[in-house]
């Protein structure tokens, strides 16, 4: 049962952020390529490549090359992955415990500098 | 006992010794750093960590939106343990939508501290989950988006 979680993990993470989310929408509505999917974002090609890349990543949408043309497609069976309330709970809670982790090691490493 | 319809476990090795994390839990001033991810704020309006002391936190999003919420601890036991719940608030009052209590437990390790959280709920999760996910980055609003979409699809299929 764990073994999906971290996948799940990069699922929110790849969630989280309003652009995102309106790139899944639009291939909600079928596949496009990266430079149509672009047009209605006012930011520079890199940025939005970036974006792409991290829903690539965690496996919501696939993306193939022809050409010189990027046709990104959404990945149904990802999303179902991420239909339970307690996996958001989980996903909420590996998060904390994530930032948790970053955060004491830094707190550690100046707690010993005072040493 | 663990119910695993309702409740969920995580466990982590923290490079830092148990002090450390101890500290990152029961100073605000550290609390507040990691309980919520960028760039949704945390403030602490109550951190009284004893048992029937209150646990106030106020997460700020973005677009200025602020989700309160007021918890208990039950349970103290200084770098080993640490129990709340939203089921009550400060000195034991019950509250109105009870929905889970969490469980922490700090043990030594060899190369830091292993920390556990064991978060049991109720089963009436529904009616809770876009409150709890809302101050998660918009996972809330994410969660909504995804159902809909979930929905065409499997319409258009």
């Amino acid at each position: 049962m764990n073994n999906y979680q971290p996948s799940l993990d990069s699922v929110f993470h790849a969630l989280s952020d309003p652009t995102r989310r309106a790139i899944v929408q639009r291939l909600g509505q079928g596949s496009a390529s990266v430079s149509e999917l672009a047009v209605p974002f006012k930011m520079a090609l890199p940025s939005f490549m970036k974006h792409v890349g991290v829903l690539e990543a965690s496996g919501l949408i696939a993306t193939r090359k022809a050409g010189r043309v990027r046709t990104c497609t959404i990945n149904q069976e990802r999303f179902r992955t991420i239909d339970t309330w307690l996996d958001e709970q989980r996903a909420l809670w590996q998060g904390r415990t994530n930032r948790l982790a970053d955060y004491v090691e830094t707190l550690a490493a100046k707690e010993s500098d005072l040493d | 006992m663990i119910d695993t319809r309702y409740d969920l476990t995580i466990s982590r090795l923290l490079k830092a010794p148990r002090r450390t994390v101890w500290r990152a839990w029961a100073e605000p001033e550290h609390f507040v750093k990691w309980w919520a991810p960028a760039p949704v704020v945390t403030t602490s309006q109550e951190h009284d960590l004893r048992a029937g002391g209150g646990f106030s936190t106020t997460m700020c999003l973005e677009d200025g939106t602020e989700h309160a919420g007021h918890g208990c601890f039950l349970d103290v036991v200084e770098h080993e343990r640490i129990v709340f719940t939203d089921a009550l608030q400060a000195g034991w009052r019950p509250n109105k939508e009870p929905f889970m209590t969490a469980i922490i437990t700090l043990e030594d390790h060899p190369d830091g501290t292993t920390y556990s959280a064991l978060v049991l709920h109720n089963n009436e999760a529904d009616r809770q989950k876009h409150a709890d996910m809302g101050f998660e980055s918009g996972w809330g609003k994410a969660i909504e988006q995804l159902n809909q979409l979930a929905l065409q699809l499997s319409r258009s299929i």
